[in-house]
């Protein structure tokens, strides 16, 4: 999952993203609203969690311009603001969720978490597939019961697989999804991660490869 | 409000009768005064004409001439006294019937004058109750009256900004206080979910969070106080009594850790006001209700009752004795019941309450157009009662 997290706080912004990662999620960060907009137009994000007072551009109107330009991102505002027609107009505006500040990082994880899983088609709360389950809320994963011990990154990759769903993920995708933007494009990451995840989920082969393509779940 | 108005319009007829009654008698006065001055005691002319016409015929200086003479004088003198007196009768009769019919036409152009003023108040009255965005904006002749209106409209202008000024430094406030907060709250709570941190850090951080949560509810009390001292915004239909059976629900689990008995007597009871607000003081009631009790055996009992004017709120707690100097001093923010027999629900720190309490209960009540009162229980503990209007 990659979420960009913008704040102008840098303090809050960079023990948010720290949190998030613990989380096997991909952060990106910026502080504030014109890099936002720059970074939503390269990068393919799951979740933006935007506060509304930013410097620059304002968050308010990063909002409308992320749900006029229709991309799959879920924008989670997050602000001190906390009558109830600040809440009404920031969800107004197209923010799918709205957490008031001072929160609980729990429940900015799980909503997160919540928002990710609204895609197109919406996906379970567990993952599942060919024996192997996946909880991304307790970071945790089974084959046929057994639990398997996974780093952040093959939790990650393993989740794009599973939502997937047997379908052929690229390499490229891997890389948008589970990795930040300090990553080397041209990196052999994905290949090694991918090894990783097959050794730990042991036998049989669970997860095929075809050159060119990419990999799928069987 | 009507017998105010009717009393400077009777007031205003009144003085414009007299006056008017005033005046007629002087006038009145005065031609009586050149009627008696004009006609003669003695008709000298009359005298003289007889006088002249006997002496042309050679008729003089008999004593019946005399005598006539004096019947003439006499005669006249009747006469006079006569028109004198009719003349005054006459005349007040007429003044009074005039003054009567004065004093009614005066009645009613004193209405007349007097209605823009009835416009104005009702105006005033309406904003008052309502909100400051209103403006009188009389038109009508450049008068008084107008200039009345007009310097309402600027004090009404002044208050407005000024209320507006206070809203949005409230706002602002808001969120400049929060934004600490929060990073406070997330970098700890980060760095707590850290497996590998170590024990001290853990309680480091534990003891962090819990100070950062007091001044999260300390913050958030002072800005609900400021909030509230300002005009209500939302005018919705709200039962008193699910308002106060909310509050219980929440504060069961506290009440059942500190082994207070919980009970309330609920009745429906409509208002008029901000259901968050009125929310806001039945849970700071209970909570304090809970807070300030005995260590064993206490109660505290929520009743809610309607008459057809009054919606009543009442809190009612044992605990520790309250002498009666004291009852007003714990509406004042931050002040506390200081008694080393009060019993701390939960951990120290956040067992401790923010001390704005009831102060918010008096300001959001006040703000509703109502009222607060506090007794003292003679074995100890308090009676808190919130009176607000009734609305159907």
């Amino acid at each position: 999952m990659r979420v960009l997290v913008v704040e102008d706080e840098r303090l809050l912004a960079d023990a948010v993203a720290e949190g998030l990662r613990r989380h096997a999620m991909a952060v990106d960060v910026v502080y504030d609203g014109a890099s936002a907009l720059e970074r939503t137009t390269v990068n393919d994000y799951d979740v933006v969690v935007l506060d509304r007072d930013l410097p620059r551009v304002s968050g308010d109107e990063v909002c409308r311009a992320l749900t006029e330009s229709d991309g799959a991102a879920r924008i989670l505002m997050l602000t001190a603001a906390t009558a109830v027609v600040d809440r009404v107009a920031g969800l107004g505006l197209g923010a799918d969720d709205y957490l008031v500040k001072p929160f609980a990082f729990d429940e900015l994880v799980a909503r997160i978490q919540a928002l990710a899983r609204r895609t197109r088609p919406a996906a379970p709360p567990v993952l599942e597939r060919s024996g192997i389950r996946l909880d991304p809320h307790q970071r945790a994963v089974t084959r046929d019961g057994t639990p398997v011990s996974l780093s952040r990154k093959e939790f990650a990759v393993l989740t794009e697989l599973l939502l997937a769903d047997g379908g052929f993920v690229s390499a490229e995708h891997l890389l948008e999804k589970a990795w930040d933007e300090h990553i080397d494009p041209f990196t052999g990451v994905v290949r090694y991660t991918i090894m990783m995840v097959r050794r730990k989920l042991g036998d049989p082969q669970a997860i095929d490869t075809e050159p060119g393509v990419g990999y799928r779940l069987r | 409000m009507s017998e105010r108005r009717s009393t400077i319009r009777l007031r205003l007829t009144a003085l414009y009768a007299a006056a008017f009654f005033v005046a007629g008698a002087i006038l009145i006065g005065l031609n009586f005064v050149y009627l008696a001055q004009s006609l003669p005691h003695r008709p000298v002319g009359a005298q003289g004409i007889v006088r002249q016409f006997l002496e042309e015929r050679g008729v003089r200086n008999r004593p019946v001439i005399d005598s006539f003479l004096g019947a003439i004088a006499d005669q006249a003198e009747l006469e006079r006294r006569k028109t004198l007196r009719g003349m005054l009768v006459w005349s007040l009769v007429s003044l009074g019937a005039v003054g009567v019919a004065a004093g009614g036409f005066g009645w009613l152009l004193a209405g007349r004058a007097l209605a823009p003023l009835q416009n104005v108040t009702a105006t005033a009255r309406r904003v008052a109750d309502r909100s400051l965005h209103e403006r009188i904006a009389l038109d009508g002749p450049d008068d008084e009256i107008k200039e009345l209106a007009d310097t309402f409209d600027a004090m009404l202008e002044r208050l407005d900004r000024a209320f507006d000024g206070q809203r949005r430094f409230v706002a602002n406030a808001s969120h400049e206080l929060r934004t600490p907060l929060a990073i406070n709250r997330t970098v700890i709570e980060v760095a707590l979910a850290d497996p590998e941190a170590p024990a001290s850090t853990r309680k480091l951080g534990e003891t962090l969070l819990e100070v950062n949560h007091r001044n999260e509810r300390l913050i958030d009390g002072l800005l609900v106080l400021a909030s509230s001292e300002q005009l209500i915004d939302r005018n919705t239909r709200v039962d008193l009594s699910e308002v106060a059976r909310r509050a219980v629900q929440i504060s069961a689990s506290a009440a059942q850790r500190a082994q207070i008995d919980l009970r309330s007597a609920l009745t429906p009871a409509y208002v008029a006001g901000d259901p968050a607000l009125l929310e806001r003081i039945a849970q700071n009631l209970v909570d304090n209700a809970i807070r300030y009790n005995v260590a064993r055996h206490g109660w505290v009992f929520v009743s809610v009752s309607a008459d057809p004017r009054t919606a009543r709120l009442s809190v009612e707690n044992t605990g520790p004795v309250v002498a009666p100097y004291q009852v007003n001093g714990l509406f004042e923010p931050f002040r506390r019941l200081n008694s080393e027999r009060t019993t701390d629900v939960g951990t120290s720190t956040s067992g401790r309450g923010a001390g704005l309490g009831l102060s918010i209960v008096r300001s959001v009540t006040a703000a509703h157009g109502g009222e607060v009162h506090a007794s003292p229980r003679p074995d100890g503990g308090l009676l808190v009662t919130v009176n607000l209007p009734a609305c159907q």
